[in-house]
C-alpha cells in the first residue's frame, strides 16, 4: 500500500471516531442546559409576561416537547444547516458565529504562533543549556505561565504595558475607538487591512493583536517549553545520541534528528495546548474586549441563551476534533512507523 | 534582497509594530472633542424599550423623547443635580388637561417634529406606541396597568385622550419614562410583516425615534455608534457621535477612564469608584439614587414562612459590617421597603443589630438550635457574591447556617418571574423609576407587581397599595397630604413583616472624565447624553 493511501485510511479512520466525539458533545451540550430550575421560555417572554404567554412561546421553542424528542429535532436542524435563532439577538445563529469565527481565529492563530515558536525554541535551548542561568529563567517562565490562570496574565499585562509604559493600546478589542474597520473580505483585519492596500491599518491591527496574542503565547508556550524541554533532555542523554556524537556526527544533525525525534510528543503537546487554548481564548476575548467567538459564547452561558451556547459548545467541539485529526496526520508525517 | 537586510528588516518590524505607540497618550482634537466615548459594561440587544437589556438601558433614552419630562432639583454638595419628580415640564407633549374625576386625560401635541427617518410624529405614533407594548405584556404593559390606563384614542393628529379605569396618583410621571418609548409608526409600519406586526426583529438592531441621537453603526456584542438626530426639534447636543464600546472588564474600564482613553466608564466596583475619585482628571459624581440592595425571602417557603424567622434574619446582619466591607462606605442603610427622598418615603422603625433577639426569635419560631437556609446569588450586580458572603458570616452569629449557592443572572431573573417565584433566599437589587412610595411599593410588594420576586401577598397590605395608588388630587386637597400617611403605615407594615432583610442604599455612582459637565441624575440612571458637554 502507497505511502498516501494509507496515510487516506488514517485520516477517514480517525474522521469516522470524531463523530462520537461531536455527537457526544451536543448530547452533553443539549442536556445540561435543560437539566438548570431556569425556564428559557420566561426568558424569552419577560419577566412579567404572564403564564398563557409564557406556555405560548415554550411551544413555539419546542421545550413542552420530550426530552430525547426535542434532543433529535435539535440533531435533524443542525445536520440540516439550521443552528437555531438567539434568543438574545434575534439574529441565526450560525450566521451570527461565522461571523464572529475570523476576529477568534486571527488571535488564536498570531497567539499560538508565538507559543509554539518560543515554546520550542526555549525548550530546546534550555534542555541544551541544562542548569545553567538560561534554563532557570526559561524554567521559571514557564512555571509562570502554566501555573497562572490567563485571565490574570493578561488583566498584569494589561496594567504594566498598556497602563503603565503605554506600550501597548488600550484593550479596546481589535481596533481603537475611532478607526474603522477594513472592508470585510475574510475577515481577518490584518488580512483585510493589505487586500485593501491600507498599511497603517494593518499594523494598527496588529498593534491591537500584540497584547491579547502574547497572552495566549504565554500560556501555551510554557506548556509547550516545559514539553520541548523535557523531550530534548531525554534524548540528549540517550544511548543513540551518545554514539552519533561519540563518531562525530555534526551537532546540527544532532540537533535536527532530536528535533525530529522530539516531534511527536511536542506535536500532541501542541495539539493538547491549541485545544486548551481554544477554550481559554474566551477569557482573553473577554479581557481585550475582542468580541470574538469566545466572547459571545461566553455572554451566552451567562444569559441562557440555548441555541448559541449549543453552538459554541459545538464548535470547539469540532475543532478539538479537527486539531486531533490534524494531530495524528502531523505525527505520521514525521514518524512513518505510525501507518503500519 | 541581502540577507543582511531581511534580518534588519525582522528585527525592524516587531519594533514598529510594538513601539508605534509608545507614550501615545490620547489626546483630544477639534474633530474627536465632540464625541463622547464610553467604555461600556454591556451592548443592547434590541433598541426595544419593552425589552430592557443592560445596555438597552443606557442607550434607548438617548433615541426617543417622553411625552412629559421630570423637572430639575438643586445640585447636592458634590454639584449633582437630579430629577425633581414633583415638577413636570412639557416635552412631546405640549399641554394636557384632565377630567373631574382624573379618569381622562387629554394631551396636545407639538406640530412640525420629525423623526430620524423624517416622518411627521402625530397622536397616531403615541397610539401606536401604547398598542405595541400591550401586545408584547412586557415592561409597558406593566406600567400601563400600574397607571389604570384603560384604552389610548387619537382625537386628531395632534390631539391624544388616555381613559383610566381609576384614577391614579402617578399616571402623569409614567409618561415621563421611556417605556412605552414613542416609535415613529409609519417607519414602524414598512418594517413590520405578517409573523412580526410590531417590527420586533427590526427593532434587533435598528431605532425610529423623535429623540435627541440615532443609530449610526450596530455591531452586535460589541459596540454602538450613535450620531446626532438632524431632525430633532430641541437644541442640538454637543456630543456629535457617542462610541459605545463594550468593554465587558471592570478593571479595564477604570483604568481606561484614567488613563483619559475614554470619556466615561460604566459599572465600576466601589474600589475602583474610590481609585477614580481621587485621580485629578476624572471624577465620580453621585446622588442617592434608587437603588437598594436586599435579601429576599419568599413566606410561601420553609423557614421563612414563620415571620419571627424573616425578622430574626434582619436583627442578624449589621448592615454597617455590609457598607465598609461591601460598599466601602458609599451609601447608606436602608430604612425601609422605599428610598428617603422619594414622594411619601419615611424612616420606618427598621432593625437594629441584635444576635440574642434574632436567637430568641428563632427559638420562639421552634429553631432553637438555630436554622440552616440557603442563600442563592448571581452576578447580576457586581457586589452581589461579596454580599451573599458577608451575610453568611454576619448571620452565623445568630446560628444560622447559610450554605450559598452561585446562580446565573439568567436564573435569578427566570426563577423571580411573576409566573415563577420559586426561590425561598435570595440576593437581588431593586430599582424604582417612580420615585414616589406609592409606586415602589405597587411594584415590589403587591402580588402584580413585576418586581415582587419573593411574592410578598398580604392582603391588607395590597389593598392599601391600591388605595393610595388610585388616588387623585380633585377633592381640593393636596395629593400628597392624602397618600402620605397612608403611604406611611404601609411601609411601617412592610418592615414588620420583614419580607426582606433591608440592607444597603448603594447611592448612584457615575465615574466620568472631569472635562464632561452637565451631567443629572434621572431614576433610570441613565445620563442622557443630550445633556452633556466637554469643557476643557
Amino acid at each position: 500500500m502507497t505511502f498516501l493511501k494509507k496515510l487516506f485510511l488514517l485520516f477517514v479512520k480517525r474522521f469516522a471516531l470524531s463523530a462520537p466525539l461531536i455527537l457526544g458533545a451536543s448530547f452533553l451540550s443539549f442536556g445540561i442546559l435543560r437539566l438548570g430550575n431556569s425556564n428559557p421560555a420566561i426568558l424569552v417572554a419577560g419577566p412579567q409576561a404572564d403564564a398563557a404567554t409564557i406556555n405560548r412561546i415554550g411551544e413555539e421553542l419546542g421545550l413542552t416537547k420530550p426530552f430525547l424528542e426535542q434532543y433529535f429535532i435539535y440533531l435533524q436542524k443542525l445536520l440540516s444547516g439550521d443552528w437555531g435563532t438567539s434568543w438574545n439577538s434575534g439574529l441565526p445563529v450560525l450566521k451570527d458565529m461565522l461571523g464572529r469565527i475570523p476576529a477568534t481565529l486571527e488571535l488564536l492563530g498570531f497567539g499560538l504562533v508565538l507559543g509554539v515558536i518560543g515554546g520550542v525554541t526555549l525548550g530546546f535551548i534550555s534542555a541544551k543549556k541544562q542548569g545553567k542561568s538560561f534554563d532557570s529563567i526559561s524554567r521559571s517562565l514557564s512555571l509562570i505561565g502554566v501555573s497562572m490562570p490567563i485571565f490574570w496574565i493578561g488583566l498584569l499585562l494589561i496594567s504594566v504595558f498598556t497602563f503603565n509604559f503605554r506600550i501597548f493600546p488600550p484593550p479596546l478589542g481589535r481596533l481603537g475607538l475611532f478607526d474603522l474597520a477594513p472592508e470585510k473580505v475574510t475577515g481577518f483585519y490584518t488580512v483585510d487591512s493589505l487586500i485593501a492596500g491600507d498599511f497603517g491599518l494593518f499594523f494598527k491591527s496588529l498593534r491591537y493583536m500584540l497584547l491579547p496574542a502574547i497572552t495566549i503565547a504565554i500560556v501555551a508556550g510554557s506548556q509547550i517549553l516545559k514539553q520541548a524541554r523535557a523531550s530534548t533532555l531525554e534524548l540528549l542523554k540517550s544511548e543513540g545520541v551518545r554514539f552519533y556524537k561519540s563518531h562525530g556526527m555534526s551537532q546540527f544533525k544532532i540537533n535536527k534528528m532530536i528535533l525530529q525525534l522530539a516531534s511527536p510528543t511536542i506535536f500532541t503537546t501542541i495539539a493538547m495546548t491549541t485545544i486548551y487554548a481554544l477554550a481559554g481564548s474566551a477569557l482573553v476575548e473577554l479581557i481585550f474586549s475582542w468580541g470574538g467567538l469566545g466572547q459571545w459564547g461566553l455572554a451566552a452561558i451567562t444569559s441562557l441563551d440555548y441555541s448559541v451556547v449549543q453552538a459554541y459548545v459545538m464548535i470547539l467541539a469540532i475543532g478539538s476534533a479537527i486539531i486531533f485529526l490534524l494531530l495524528d496526520i502531523s505525527v505520521a508525517l514525521v514518524d512513518k512507523r505510525k501507518l503500519q | 534582497m541581502s540577507k543582511r537586510f531581511l534580518n534588519k528588516l525582522l528585527f525592524i518590524l516587531p519594533l514598529a509594530v510594538i513601539f508605534g505607540t509608545v507614550g501615545s497618550v490620547p489626546s483630544q482634537s477639534a474633530e474627536t472633542s465632540t464625541v463622547l466615548t464610553i467604555a461600556a459594561q454591556d451592548i443592547p440587544l434590541a433598541f426595544d424599550s419593552d425589552i430592557l437589556t443592560p445596555g438597552g438601558q443606557q442607550i434607548i433614552p438617548q433615541l426617543f423623547e417622553p411625552l412629559v419630562e421630570f423637572g430639575y432639583g438643586r445640585p447636592n454638595s458634590t454639584g449633582a443635580r437630579s430629577i425633581d419628580v414633583t415638577k413636570i415640564g412639557a416635552r412631546l407633549a405640549t399641554s394636557w388637561t384632565k377630567n373631574s374625576t382624573g379618569t381622562k386625560y387629554v394631551f396636545n401635541l407639538r406640530s412640525g417634529i420629525k423623526s430620524n427617518f423624517g416622518n411627521e410624529f402625530s397622536a397616531a405614533d403615541v397610539k401606536w406606541s401604547w398598542d405595541k407594548s400591550i401586545a408584547q405584556g412586557r415592561t409597558g404593559n406593566f406600567l400601563r396597568n400600574i397607571s389604570n390606563v384603560k384604552e389610548l384614542k387619537v382625537i386628531s393628529k395632534y390631539k391624544i385622550e388616555f381613559t383610566l379605569d381609576k384614577p391614579n396618583a402617578f399616571f402623569i410621571q409614567v409618561l415621563a419614562l421611556n417605556t412605552p418609548a414613542i416609535y415613529d409608526s409609519v417607519q414602524m409600519k414598512k418594517v413590520a410583516t405578517a409573523a412580526d406586526p410590531w417590527g420586533l426583529i427590526w427593532l434587533k438592531s435598528n431605532a425610529a425615534g423623535f429623540g435627541p441621537y440615532m443609530i449610526d453603526t450596530y455591531q452586535a456584542g460589541t459596540q454602538v455608534i450613535l450620531k446626532t438626530n438632524p431632525n430633532y426639534y430641541r437644541a442640538a447636543p454637543y456630543f456629535t457621535k457617542v462610541i459605545y464600546r463594550s468593554v465587558p472588564e471592570a478593571s479595564n474600564r477604570a483604568q481606561l477612564l484614567s488613563s483619559g482613553d475614554v470619556d466615561w466608564a460604566e459599572g465600576l466596583t466601589f474600589d475602583q469608584i474610590s481609585r477614580v475619585n481621587s485621580n485629578p482628571k476624572t471624577v465620580v459624581r453621585s446622588t442617592d439614587g434608587n437603588l437598594q440592595v436586599r435579601l429576599v425571602m419568599n413566606p410561601k417557603f420553609k423557614p421563612f414562612d414563620d415571620v419571627r424567622v424573616r425578622q430574626a434574619v434582619n436583627y442578624a446582619i449589621d448592615k454597617a459590617v455590609i457598607g465598609k466591607a461591601v460598599f466601602k462606605g458609599y451609601g447608606q442603610e436602608m430604612v425601609g421597603p422605599v428610598p428617603s427622598g422619594f414622594e411619601c418615603s419615611i424612616k420606618t422603625t427598621s432593625y437594629k443589630v441584635d444576635y440574642a433577639k434574632a436567637k430568641s426569635l428563632l427559638a420562639a419560631a421552634g429553631y432553637p438550635d438555630g436554622v440552616s437556609v440557603k442563600l442563592l446569588y448571581s452576578e447580576y450586580s457586581i457586589w452581589d457574591p461579596e454580599v451573599a458572603l458577608q451575610v453568611q458570616q454576619e448571620l452565623r452569629k445568630a446560628n444560622i447556617t447559610v450554605e450559598l449557592e452561585k446562580i446565573t443572572n439568567a436564573s435569578i431573573i427566570s426563577r423571580s418571574a411573576v409566573t415563577t417565584r420559586d426561590m425561598p433566599f435570595f440576593v437581588l437589587f431593586e430599582q424604582t423609576q417612580i420615585p414616589d412610595a406609592g409606586y415602589s411599593l405597587g411594584l415590589t410588594s403587591i402580588p402584580t407587581g413585576a418586581a415582587n420576586r419573593g411574592g410578598y401577598n398580604n392582603p391588607t397590605f395590597t389593598a392599601g397599595v391600591d388605595a393610595a395608588n388610585n388616588i387623585s388630587d380633585d377633592s381640593g386637597q393636596k395629593l400628597s397630604d392624602k397618600r402620605c400617611p397612608m403611604l406611611a403605615t404601609l411601609q411601617q407594615t412592610h418592615v414588620d413583616d420583614a419580607p426582606w432583610a433591608y440592607l444597603w442604599r448603594t447611592g448612584a455612582h457615575f465615574a466620568m472624565s472631569k472635562q464632561i459637565q452637565g451631567w443629572v441624575w434621572r431614576s433610570d440612571n441613565a445620563p442622557r447624553w443630550a445633556d452633556l458637554k466637554r469643557v476643557n
